[in-house]
């Protein structure tokens, strides 16, 4: 009897559960927060290390009422690889905003061109800065707009300068100042290696990766050749400028300069946030990065040191919004590109942004980067004012990445004396080039793809 | 026939037969081996002859791929011999290791599975996490080793950062796979040995030496042959490592064999030379297994064999 009455009670609350799972199923509906009668739009973009909420979507939900963006926040890590997936299975998101290389999805016919919809609209170009549209720029069309921009500038330690007897308020101007400081900031150990570094050639942060063409551009260096079929890495700006940072590197220690950047580390172990290296070349956002793990260090930023016979040049690294491809909403979506990049929204985001202490966003939109209240943040000017020079950094768009590890493998085997300068950039000039030819052929055949199918599209129509 | 009688027979044809139930059971499974293993292996296969960037349709190009990798690319030999240095040194460490600490904990005694799972405990951490530990470890100021040397007043190697060092760093990390499930499998091996053996052989006045090389290794050789092939395929698998730590760097020093194909593939979107060097590699492992087996296999006792 008991035996019956415990399988029997067994079997209530079981079926109790399966009907209240069932149940939470089918009443229990997760919650629609897009309004009817809305066309929906879904932004993706990289969330960022600090949870900011994306206003801009939300402000532009409440301008108007017949298109609804909803904001989808992706991992800096799978971004690319989402994308990427969505697109090949033809069923991408209606907005992408990202600060990679546009070349990667525009040359492989990711992004769709907006050159129509701005000219139809008459979209002022000349309102963003000027160096970033390159950028956005393929075989004479444009892919994205720039919504945001981060630039390169050199940071220097007040307090060093003041220890090694030099002017705190007087960054070096040129190369030979940088080489001179440097050597005059550089303090040793007693077993001889180094304790505080002056300047260490292509750090940057935690990994080694050199970023920097500034010095070649500097001197004037092109790296493809006008007709983009060529690479050059050999010409002598190019030769020069490396020598001079390889010379530099083995003025200031070599192997022990190397010893010194392994010990540097993440966040508050970065050797200039440490205070363990006098100056470094980074990028704008590095002012928050100061106040966060090193809020009380003494520094200055100015635009970067210049050689004799060059002109002034920095690096600039934009981010844009692009329409996919297969979108299904084009027109909605360059509604609210259009929306994000007017000059109040985005004047009004970076108000938002520096007045929740998040970060500071850096609008590629001259007039709201020129406001009197982004001027007001700490070291703006520099920044705004770099953007005069500045150039972007894709060089060689259809073999960037192949581009970028040649390019900073040859720098390392310069830095650590392997190979001449001249040696490395001819290999690495070799591989780029084979890479470039690959992707020209490559992309021949893809032209002649897309012809035959658009013939065989009127084909169909016509029967 | 009527319908009826042919369904029915059909019905008995399938009840009579468990395997179909069996099949249906394992369908799931069935599906996504074809859909997710199977298909992909065969259209890696074709991409391997065409230039494809994923987004693009493939351009078929023939033996192209395979023409640069073996004869005109410096960065296959280098991802080679990488992962060949890597393989020879990390094999025999990881299996020696792991047989002197199985020995030490065979013998049932007091506090032996406390032992046993101390031993096993550090194979729980893998991957992503153990290389940031190591990279913390191998910090040539404030890492744990260089320290260790500075107190010895030995020279302190960059390890990470130096070209030569970086390769035997990687390397030294196998020293935290010595256990593990390798280990139990070994203990299990050498519980399994006959005690009768030892017996007799102490009777004729063995030592421990030749009762471990007469007797331990011939009776463990089935378990160390099938653990050694084993090590030796995820040794040319080496990726996270040197993924996370140095990103085949120091001048190409820890470019192994997958992160060179990670690269190529999900760097560059070359996805058609990653397929080839993807089939190179299975090629490689199948010859090298083959080798191994022809070479290994032939000293390998087993009990039922007629000898």
């Amino acid at each position: 009897m008991w035996e019956y009455i415990r399988v029997l009670s067994g079997r209530i609350f079981l079926g109790i559960g399966i009907l209240g799972v069932i149940g939470l199923f089918v009443f229990v509906r997760p919650k629609e927060d897009t309004p009817p009668g809305r066309i929906v739009l879904q932004l993706w973009q990289v969330t960022g290390a600090e949870d900011i909420e994306p206003v801009v979507p939300k402000w532009f939900n409440e301008s108007q009422d017949k298109i609804y963006v909803k904001p989808v926040g992706l991992p800096f890590l799978e971004i690319e690889q989402k994308f990427l997936t969505s697109s090949v299975g033809n069923f991408p998101p209606d907005l992408f905003e990202y600060f990679g290389p546009v070349a990667q999805w525009s040359t492989r016919g990711a992004l769709l061109p907006l050159d129509d919809f701005i000219e139809r609209d008459g979209y002022d170009r000349s309102a963003i800065f000027s160096a970033l549209w390159k950028e956005m720029m393929w075989d004479g069309r444009t892919y994205a707009i720039p919504t945001g921009v981060g630039t390169e500038a050199f940071y220097w330690n007040k307090d060093h300068f003041r220890k090694a007897g030099l002017d705190p308020d007087r960054p070096p101007a040129t190369w030979d100042e940088l080489e001179e400081y440097a050597v005059k900031l550089t303090t040793y150990n007693e077993d001889g290696s180094i304790k505080q570094a002056g300047y260490i050639p292509g750090y940057w942060g935690p990994f080694p990766t050199p970023l920097f063409l500034t010095w070649a551009i500097q001197k004037g260096a092109k790296f493809l050749s006008e007709d983009g079929t060529r690479v050059n890495l050999t010409a002598p700006a190019n030769i020069e400028a490396l020598e001079w940072e390889a010379k530099l590197f083995k003025k200031l220690g070599g192997k022990k300069l190397i010893f010194k950047r392994a010990t540097f580390g993440y966040g508050a172990q970065h050797g200039f946030l440490s205070g363990q290296l006098s100056m470094i070349v980074q990028k704008s956002s590095f002012v928050q990065e100061i106040e966060k793990f090193a809020p009380h260090l003494d520094y200055g930023v100015a635009p970067l040191p210049i050689p004799r016979d060059g002109k002034p040049a920095t690096m600039a690294g934009p981010v844009w919004i692009g329409i996919p491809s297969g979108a299904r909403h084009p027109e909605e979506a360059w509604e609210y590109i259009k929306f994000c990049t007017r000059a109040d929204i985005q004047l009004r985001s970076a108000k938002y942004v520096a007045e929740k202490h998040l970060a500071t966003f850096f609008p590629a939109n001259i007039k709201a980067a020129t406001s009197p209240f982004q001027m007001s943040l700490p070291h703006m000017d520099v920044f705004v004012e770099s953007m005069k020079f500045a150039h972007t950094f894709t060089v060689v768009p259809l073999a960037h990445t192949q581009f970028w590890r040649a390019y900073s493998e040859a720098w390392d085997s310069v830095m650590r004396g392997e190979k001449t300068a001249r040696e490395a950039l001819k290999q690495a000039e070799l591989t780029v080039q084979k890479a470039l030819d690959e992707q020209l052929a490559y992309n021949k055949f893809y032209k002649e793809y897309l012809r035959k199918k658009e013939k065989r599209a009127k084909a169909k129509g016509k029967t | 026939m009527s319908l009826r009688r042919h369904l029915h027979k059909w019905y008995e044809f399938i009840s009579r037969r468990e395997i179909f139930t069996g099949y249906l059971f394992a369908s799931p499974w069935i599906l996504g081996f074809f859909a997710f293993t199977l298909i992909p292996i065969i259209l890696s296969f074709y991409y391997s002859f065409c230039r494809y960037d994923v987004l693009r349709p493939p351009m078929f190009v023939g033996f192209q791929n395979y023409y640069y990798l073996l004869f005109k690319s410096e960065k296959f030999y280098t991802s080679v011999y990488n992962t060949l240095y890597f393989t020879v040194f990390r094999v025999p460490l990881v299996m020696i290791g792991s047989l002197l600490l199985a020995l030490l904990v065979a013998t049932p005694r007091r506090g032996v599975s406390l032992a046993r799972t101390i031993y096993y405990m550090p194979s729980i951490i893998t991957g992503v996490a153990l290389s940031v530990i190591w990279l913390w470890m191998y910090n040539p100021k404030y890492g744990l080793i260089n320290r260790a040397l500075a107190l010895l007043g030995l020279p302190l190697p960059l390890w990470l950062e130096s070209p030569t060092w970086a390769k035997p760093a990687i390397i030294l990390m196998g020293i935290w796979s010595i256990g593990g499930g390798r280990m139990i499998v070994m203990i299990a091996g050498l519980n399994s040995i006959p005690r009768h053996l030892y017996e007799s052989a102490r009777v004729d006045g063995a030592g421990w030496w030749s009762q471990f090389w007469h007797i331990t290794i011939p009776q463990l050789s089935p378990t160390l042959f099938l653990l050694t092939v084993v090590e030796v395929i995820f040794s040319f698998q080496v990726f996270t490592e040197a993924y996370i730590m140095t990103r085949g760097g120091p001048l190409d020093s820890t470019l192994f064999y997958n992160l060179e194909l990670y690269f190529k593939a999900f760097l560059d979107y070359r996805m058609g030379e990653a397929s080839a060097l993807a089939w190179l590699l299975f090629v490689g492992t199948c010859i090298i297994t083959l080798l191994m087996f022809w070479i290994l296999g032939r000293r390998v006792y087993y009990e039922a064999e007629r000898r």
